[in-house]
């Protein structure tokens, strides 16, 4: 028989919650995995994000030698934030079509596998978007965005004409009645000026006898009901974006309530599997085959629609529904590729528990500003709850393991509560590294992408998820900070003075330390780091305003949002665990291991640039 | 500018301007200007191509008259002439002609070639044969363009007419289709400003095996993207015979009076190529982050 690597990922999987519901007897499948080999803490990357983690997975090195530090990366010409996974290439001309380029560099090892001709199966990896050219079959993951370019952007609708548009949304004021017409959003047509939204005319009766709505889509089906307090299956769309152009898009509707509004939601418009506006697999038509044998499925990278229940539009029973289909389609799909697995790699990874923690922490930790707040309902154990359905997902995968299989379950990172931010750029702004325009001060900025920071008076600035860039002379554009000894007293100054910054209101330490560029990367793509990284404490992360470019009100302040759980402190708190069939004999596992490890069991030379070392031999 | 020309032989307009998979087709006549092409008596596929180089009736031809490819090849911007399908010798051209393609040669062999002929070995009576001698055009095609600037470069896909003598099956006709859109799509990553593009078919063959009768030329096609082209959409009564003339105008050259069409964009001012459309590219990271949930 030949041999197989099976890997299930299921992202943000906490060790402290599984070895206590282990303890518990609460997690059959994964203790028998530990039974027949082994479970071990697994170290992850710096920063603990899901991106990064996952690319060290996929080329087995520090993210110096693939390059993705963060989901959110900036120009040095501009210092504007934007989307670090892919790019997206306007047309050089106007003979080329539009181009997404993927930013994951490295060789990740199932193409390493290609080139031994061994096949792999990889469903929904991170960073995949645009697909690798394998041999096998490819299913993008986080990094696909919706039709309109964004990481999720989903339309509410409501009578109530009061409602305005929160973060990441779009609300459309319904006319009053029982019968009325209105739009979905699909893309926005950039290539015609001024840019328009294309959209596709739906017609809604409300039957309230019936407690549902009845919706003429305009796509595909053509009619649908929808019931109060309930997700539709999916509907195709078709936007006409210029008379001979046009593309098709997929959204599920949600009834919010029928009184004393109408109010509903329509999930961002996810890519088409059968007809994706760019390819999301590969061979390309391989998600159209999956969405012709299975039905239609989400695309989205980010799919769970965390921000319909952020901004209020629905309940967490609404979220925890939509969680539910994520899981039940990518269980399908498990399913179905398990089914004709024959030899060489498969993975897979079930990205909900991850977002089902960000937004249900706060029912499991007391201490969480949001405690409980606004919710009739007892949530306190749906995170270990969905820890079983994750076990659940496992039975039908050691089915398929023989003594031929390498089987491993892991996953990239922790989990921890947020229940403090911490504005990285508020405090580079107290300690003179930092200045704004016109003798402004935080809080009175616009927001967002430094709009009001005087760089000829700026040493450095905050950006993404807990990163810091000087502004470097030669490298930024009007970068004041030589590279001599000034950038050294920049990088002290601020490496001593945030270790161990406390936060006033209890005194404890909101940050663990502060690590420079050089001590956690190398490789080729090191240089597109931040040149420092900050470690928080658990309960603590970087303030939601400080990640693009912009100020908080105060340098700590509490964080009232529903994502209230994170994984963004300092890695050593945060570490994944790590499920194999076999007995290891390499101790203290990283997230680097796992790819060189696979390519030794399936009898593949561990290419150089391979940082990791096989956990299946003793050297 | 150069001209790029993609001569799409027997393709109808009946598909090519409604089926929507045909992605690169319809981009291009989103941004360019398009319309049917009428169809005349002459079925001879080399005297449909010269009548539409020379800008004359094919039952007509002066054999002195320049074709667009001459006027416009000197010695450092030459012309190239793929598939023009005719008698051996080839066309002869300040440049490369080829005159057709035999379904086994390879694109390395045929890159060397100045102004040599490359002769049909085969009939082309199978539709894998068809496709096999249309993939090593295109592949000729895709390695040639690059080597150097050409004044004017011309393929002539025959695939469609060739399938029509075959009469496949109406799917396979379909497939066909997107191929070639894939093959357009292909030229266009190779392109840059500075370029005049025509996709054009001058007449359709209709061919269905359920009707054999039907294998008559129908109305061909045009799509025309230029910098500085001033027309966009449907464009109504061109003539196989004005597109030359059109080309030349575009590129700023003079019409020789043995053309007997008319220059589509005469009356009408050029565009300034340089016209860019501004973009609010704050607003499109914006949109690029939203729901990223962390931030």
């Amino acid at each position: 028989m030949p041999k197989k690597v099976i890997v299930i990922g299921l992202d943000g999987l906490e060790p402290g919650i599984v070895d206590a519901m282990l303890s518990r007897a609460e997690l059959p499948n994964l203790a028998k995995i530990q039974r027949s080999g082994s479970y071990s803490r697994l170290k992850t990357t710096y920063p603990a994000q899901t991106p990064v983690a996952w690319s060290s997975f996929a080329t087995g090195t520090n993210p110096g030698g693939h390059g993705i530090f963060d989901f959110i990366s900036r120009d040095p010409q501009n210092r504007l934030p934007d989307a670090a996974l892919s790019r997206f290439e306007r047309p050089r001309n106007m003979f080329a079509p539009p181009r997404v380029v993927n930013q994951r560099q490295g060789v990740p090892f199932w193409i390493t596998l290609t080139q031994a001709g061994i096949p792999s199966t990889v469903l929904r990896c991170p960073c995949t978007f645009p697909p690798d050219p394998l041999k096998g079959n490819m299913l993008a993951g986080v990094g696909v965005p919706d039709l309109r370019g964004s990481q999720s952007k989903g339309t509410f609708y409501t009578q109530d004409h009061g409602v305005q548009a929160e973060e990441s949304e779009q609300v459309v004021h319904l006319d009053s009645g029982s019968d009325f017409s209105t739009r979905v959003i699909g893309p926005r047509n950039t290539a015609k000026a001024p840019a328009a939204d294309a959209i596709c005319d739906i017609r809604v009766r409300v039957d309230k006898s019936a407690r549902r709505l009845a919706i003429e889509t305009g796509g595909s089906p053509a009619k649908i009901e929808v019931s109060e307090r309930q997700w539709s299956d999916w509907v195709r769309f078709k936007f006409k974006l210029s008379m001979l152009q046009s593309v098709t898009g997929i959204a599920r509707f949600y009834v919010r309530r029928l009184d004393p509004h109408v109010e509903f939601y329509v999930s961002a418009i996810n890519f088409d599997p059968a007809a994706p506006l760019f390819p999301v697999s590969a061979p390309p038509d391989y998600a159209k085959t999956i969405s012709e044998k299975l039905g239609l499925f989400s695309t989205l990278g980010m799919a769970e629609d965390h921000n319909g229940l952020n901004n209020g539009r629905f309940d967490e029973e609404a979220y925890l529904q939509h969680c539910d289909l994520v899981l039940g389609e990518r269980e399908q799909l498990m399913r179905y590729e398990l089914d004709r697995f024959r030899e060489g790699f498969f993975f897979i990874l079930f990205d909900t528990p991850d977002r089902l923690q960000h937004m249900m922490w706060r029912f499991r930790d007391a201490g969480h500003p949001l405690h409980n707040r606004d919710a009739d309902r007892d949530f306190s154990t749906r995170v270990e709850q969905h820890y079983q359905r994750c076990d659940a997902l496992l039975a039908p995968v050691l089915n398929h393991v023989d003594e031929d299989t390498l089987l491993i379950v892991l996953s990239d990172h922790g989990f921890n509560t947020f229940r403090r931010a911490f504005d990285t750029n508020t405090w580079l702004f107290q300690n003179g590294l930092l200045a704004l325009k016109d003798g402004r001060k935080p809080g009175e900025d616009r927001g967002e992408a430094f709009a009001e920071v005087d760089w000829s008076r700026t040493s450095a600035y905050a950006l993404g998820l807990g990163g810091i860039y000087l502004n470097l002379e030669g490298r930024e554009q009007g970068g004041i900070v030589g590279e001599n000894g000034e950038a050294e007293r920049v990088r002290n100054a601020i490496q001593s003075g945030l270790t161990g910054h406390p936060d006033p209101t209890t005194g404890r330490p909101a940050i663990r330390s502060v690590s420079r560029r050089e001590e956690l990367y190398s490789g080729p793509y090191a240089d597109r780091a931040p040149d420092l990284l900050v470690n928080f404490h658990p309960g603590f992360r970087v303030a939601w305003k400080t990640a693009v470019g912009g100020f908080a009100n105060h340098l700590i302040e509490d964080n009232t949002r529903k994502w209230s759980g994170d994984h963004i402190v300092d890695p050593e708190a945060v570490p994944g665990m790590l499920f194999v069939n076999r007995a290891l004999p390499a101790k203290g596992p990283h997230i680097i291991d796992l790819a060189p490890t696979i390519l030794e069991y399936l009898g593949v030379a561990i290419p150089g640039a391979m940082e990791g070392k096989s956990l299946l031999s003793t050297d | 500018m150069k001209i790029c020309v993609l001569g799409l032989d027997g393709a109808t307009p009946d598909i090519v301007f409604h089926d929507e998979r045909l992605v690169n087709i319809r981009r291009l006549m989103d941004v360019g200007v398009y319309g049917i092409v009428q169809a005349g008596g002459e079925s001879a596929t080399l005297r449909v191509w010269m009548s539409m180089g020379t800008s004359q009736a094919p039952e007509a031809l002066d054999p002195k008259a320049p074709a667009i490819w001459n006027l416009l090849a000197d010695h450092q911007n030459r012309s190239a002439l793929l598939g023009l399908t005719s008698d051996i010798p080839p066309y002869e051209i300040d440049g490369v002609s080829f005159a057709s393609f035999p379904a086994t040669a390879s694109p390395s062999d045929l890159t060397a070639c100045d102004s040599e002929s490359v002769v049909p070995t085969a009939a082309h009576t199978l539709s894998e044969q068809v496709l096999s001698a249309s993939r090593t055009r295109w592949q000729t095609a895709r390695t040639l363009f690059p080597q150097q600037r050409w004044a004017y470069f011309q393929i002539v896909d025959v695939g469609m007419e060739t399938l029509g003598v075959d009469l496949p099956s109406p799917e396979a006709i379909s497939d066909y289709y997107l191929w070639l859109d894939e093959q357009v799509g292909s030229i266009l990553e190779l392109l840059d400003d500075d370029t005049l593009l025509l996709i054009v078919s001058p007449r359709a063959i209709k061919g269905s095996s359920s009707n054999p009768q039907a294998s008559q030329p129908g109305d061909g096609f045009f799509v025309l993207v230029a910098p500085n082209c001033p027309l966009t959409g449907e464009y109504h009564g061109a003539s196989l015979l004005d597109l030359a003339p059109t080309m030349l105008d575009l590129v700023g050259r003079e019409i020789p009076p043995t053309m007997q069409g008319k220059s589509l964009v005469a009356e009408v001012q050029k565009k300034n190529p340089d016209e860019t459309t501004a973009v609010d590219e704050e607003s499109l990271i914006r949109d690029r982050l939203a729901g990223l949930g962390y931030i």
